[in-house]
């Protein structure tokens, strides 16, 4: 177990953590966008308020990992993604602001939603597209980004980034059966029963796609064929027992099984891509940076984490329970 | 306090004069520990009026 | 049309940062305020205090989101536009913007969804306590980032092996030459921006007539911090001052106007110029006499440094340092002559009557944030055409990205940031036309801690009400 190792098991865990945590905070914000009720839609954005800037920071976390333990790969990657990420920043950015200002503006509360709901789908559509970017390759050469910017728009991408939008919606989807009251849950269920059935399809899509057209991934799948076999299946009979279940459970069923679908996923795409970090091309060695910027990064996370995970638990803790009617303030 | 007019204005512009005084020194035309001591002087100066002449809705 | 890429790479940056920097400036220092003012509530149990925390806990939370959003940009952005610049960099500032991240941007917005929603879920002090965090948090976040940038501008404890950068020693990259200086800088704009903001919002009311309680409170406290602190600011402007004369001497030769090596005996101090950089003279130049010496060489005759001191292919623009250091500085003395001119106000108890001064106070309103993004011109227009002084130049930093990609993403974001400027504009103004509203009865000190362990008191706003009273 080396450092750089470290910092990539420490790389996964803080991109694991943001997508199911703003996961489904932009499921929330997506599935905003087919609720026709105002007052509805106040509580759905009030199930989300108090924490969502916390679990977003977890993206940046990420990126500023990325920076500092392997600069290589922050320096290829960056610029291959180029128009994703910064149509990502940018919808993410009218996302954040519009918490603030639906609740400032009675009058045009109805077109900062849709800004709301605008900005989370295509966050989610573009962090898919960058997904299936890394899994398609890119293309690099003397440890710079070589490519067109234009490559990203391919198929795999694209369905990938369907993948995940309706991904997104499930986990959205399963927030709002905990933390929504009676009137939303028939909403929610409705959505499930679409998103759930919808994910999976697109995820096998895309599995399949892959292996067309990415050798590294064939080779991987050849390599590690029975572990990533028992994953799709995993997966496919969480996904199964929550399109069936999406109506009838408890509160937290769905939730829990949204969270299932994701980590089989995210163990899946690190199973594939370890130990390159810009597949097929850089490994994890070589883009890393040197020893004495991997130590501080580890002994910072080893030391903050721990901290921040607690107090972001507590925050959780203290707006646990039902989402209130009337929201937040009196 | 009665004061005349005129006596103000040369109290307002002595004011004045005394805080272009006290720019040229904190910025450290005089030095540096000329410097440190002249803003020591303004900051405990400023606490002194805020305390001696406290505004009408009292308190700071 | 062929632009080059690297000047479009560092327009979009500086457009970027420079919007940024506007709300970390404010969500620094009413993140304090606040903090200072539920303390006084806290203590006092004047209900005003309570008014004036609420009204700018709106402003702040509006700010403070958009500082957010447009931060995440820039921490991608390093790579966006300056590909080569973070492959160098990365293993020296990213570790220090990680820390960043895990000590500061996790603890504010840990704390904020307690500090905006949970006036009525947790008790006053766990309330208090929370929005200390926060403010903590973004001192925290300024310390890191301050850290990183002052690196760039003073790089130390680094090694250079092809083209790599190895960190030799962590001290000396955190506690670099620079930054102990210019932390200090910052976050005292920072406070001051808040400081005025503050001030002069109550100097409306007043000459309105309206709000009065709450319109003097804020003015006696933002006057008397703003006071203190500009005091406080340009004595540390000086420090920095000397600092950089000594570490990047080309910034602040370019930054006085001064061509010749040896600027006349005694030097005057210009307020105005047109400069020909390719030339390397001034076509016209305003100046008081005598008044370059006194200032720049604390003495009559001294000679200043002109730019020609540095070569021509490092020498940064001079018609951009120049002005942005006299925006930044004339706003210094007007700070310093309103703090004075608040003194005398005070000694003469009409503080809160004379006309002439509260429209001062309402035309400094936004003097802290026009200076600091002035004071940032200086910093980073500077220190041109290095991006890492001394070692990376900035034209070396940059992505291998098309320029069509850079201009019409440049385009996008100033759609995007011209919303929501705009917006949080339309929606503060609207905030300041309606005034502070009285707080309802039960947000103070509303329930307890152990309140906060009983959920179905907090839901139900009777019950809630009724067991302050038990």
């Amino acid at each position: 177990m080396d450092l750089p190792l470290l910092s990539a098991l420490f790389l996964a865990f803080t991109l694991t953590l943001y997508v199911i945590l703003d996961g489904f905070d932009l499921g929330v914000g997506i599935l905003l966008l087919i609720q026709p009720a105002e007052a509805s839609r106040d509580h759905m954005v009030d199930s989300i308020t108090p924490t969502w800037d916390g679990n977003e920071t977890w993206i940046i976390m990420a990126g500023v990992t990325l920076l500092a333990a392997f600069p290589i790969a922050y320096s290829i990657l960056l610029p291959a993604f180029y128009l994703p990420v910064i149509l990502m920043l940018l919808a993410l950015g009218f996302r954040g602001v519009s918490f603030e200002f639906r609740v400032q503006s009675k009058g045009h509360r109805r077109a900062w939603d849709v800004a709301f709901g605008v900005g989370s789908l295509v966050a989610a559509l573009m962090q898919g597209l960058i997904l299936g970017g890394l899994m398609q390759g890119v293309t690099v050469q003397n440890r710079h980004f070589a490519g067109s910017v234009l490559d990203i728009f391919r198929p795999l991408p694209i369905i990938s980034g369907i993948t995940l939008l309706f991904g997104y919606a499930v986990l959205g989807g399963g927030w709002l059966k905990l933390k929504s009251n009676v009137s939303l849950q028939d909403f929610a269920s409705r959505a499930l029963h679409v998103a759930a059935p919808a994910f999976a399809v697109f995820f096998g899509i895309a599995c399949i796609y892959a292996v067309r057209i990415q050798p590294g991934i064939r080779s991987q799948w050849a390599s590690h064929g029975i572990a990533l076999a028992c994953l799709v299946g995993l997966f496919a009979i969480a996904a199964g027992t929550l399109t069936a279940l999406a109506g009838k459970s408890r509160p937290a069923l769905p939730f829990l099984l949204g969270l299932l679908l994701f980590v089989v996923g995210m163990s899946g795409i690190a199973l594939i891509v370890f130990p390159e970090i810009v597949p097929f091309s850089v490994s994890l060695w070589d883009a890393a940076s040197s020893s004495t910027s991997q130590r501080l990064v580890m002994i910072g996370a080893a030391c903050v984490t721990p901290v921040v995970l607690a107090y972001s638990a507590f925050a959780y803790w203290i707006f646990r329970g039902k989402t209130p009617e009337n929201g937040w303030e009196a | 306090m009665k004061t005349s007019n005129v006596l103000r204005r040369v109290y307002g512009v002595s004011a004045a004069l005394l805080g272009v005084l006290f720019f040229f020194i904190i910025v450290g035309v005089f030095g540096l520990p000329l410097a440190i001591a002249g803003l020591a002087v303004f900051v405990l100066g400023a606490v002194v009026v805020f305390r001696a002449f406290p505004t009408k809705d009292a308190r700071l | 049309m062929k632009l080059d890429p690297s000047i479009l790479a560092r327009i979009q940056f500086a457009f970027t940062v420079s919007f940024h920097i506007i709300f970390p400036t404010m969500s620094i220092g009413l993140a304090s305020f606040l903090a200072v003012i539920e303390a006084l509530w806290l203590k006092t149990k004047n209900p005003t205090y309570l008014q004036i925390y609420r009204f700018w806990l709106n402003i702040f939370a509006m700010g403070f989101g958009i500082g957010v959003v447009t931060g995440i940009v820039l921490s991608f952005e390093f790579g966006l536009g300056f590909a080569r610049f973070s492959q160098m960099a990365g293993p020296a500032i990213g570790p220090l913007i990680a820390l960043e991240v895990l000590t500061a941007f996790f603890l504010e917005a840990g704390f904020l969804g307690i500090m905006l929603f949970g006036l009525h879920r947790v008790g006053a002090r766990l309330h208090f306590f929370a929005t200390c965090m926060v403010a903590g948090g973004t001192l925290l976040s300024a310390s890191w980032i301050l850290s990183a940038n002052s690196w760039m501008q003073t790089p130390a404890g680094v090694a250079i092996q092809d083209g790599q950068l190895t960190v030799v020693n962590w001290l000396h990259v955190l506690m670099n030459p620079s930054w102990p200086y210019r932390l200090p800088h910052m976050l005292t704009a920072a406070y001051l921006t808040a400081s005025f903001m503050v001030a002069g919002v109550g100097a409306w009311y007043l000459l309105r007539g309206k709000h009065q309680d709450f319109a003097r409170r804020t003015v006696a406290l933002g006057t008397a911090f703003a006071t203190v602190l500009i005091a406080g600011q340009v004595f540390i402007g000086d420090i920095v001052y000397g600092t950089m004369l000594k570490y990047q001497p080309s910034k602040m030769q370019a930054a006085e106007g001064f061509w010749e090596k040896q600027s006349p005996s005694p030097a005057p101090y210009y307020w105005f110029i047109v400069p020909d950089q390719k030339e390397q003279r001034n076509r016209f130049t305003l100046g008081t006499p005598y008044l370059g010496s006194v200032w720049l060489t604390h003495s009559l005759k001294g000679r200043v440094e002109g730019l020609k001191n540095t070569p021509r292919e490092l020498q940064p623009r001079m018609a951009m340092v120049f002005y942005a250091f006299r925006i930044m500085y004339c706003l210094a003395m007007l700070m310093f002559a309103v703090g004075v001119a608040s003194l005398w106000l005070r000694f003469r108890g009409t503080l809160f009557n004379s006309r002439w001064f509260l429209w001062m106070l309402v035309f400094m309103t936004p003097s802290g944030i026009i200076a600091t993004l002035a004071g940032w011109y200086v910093a980073e227009t500077g220190r041109q055409p290095w991006v890492i002084f001394g070692i990376l130049k900035t034209v070396d930093a940059v992505s291998p990205v098309p320029s069509q990609a850079l201009l019409s993403t440049l385009i996008a974001f100033v759609c995007v940031y011209a919303v929501f400027i705009t917006a949080f504009l339309i929606f503060t103004f609207r905030i300041i036309r309606r005034g502070p509203v009285d707080a309802p009865v039960y947000a103070e000190a509303s329930g307890s801690i152990k309140n906060a362990f009983r959920p179905h008191v907090l839901d139900n706003p009777k019950r809630l009400a009724d067991s302050q009273f038990s």
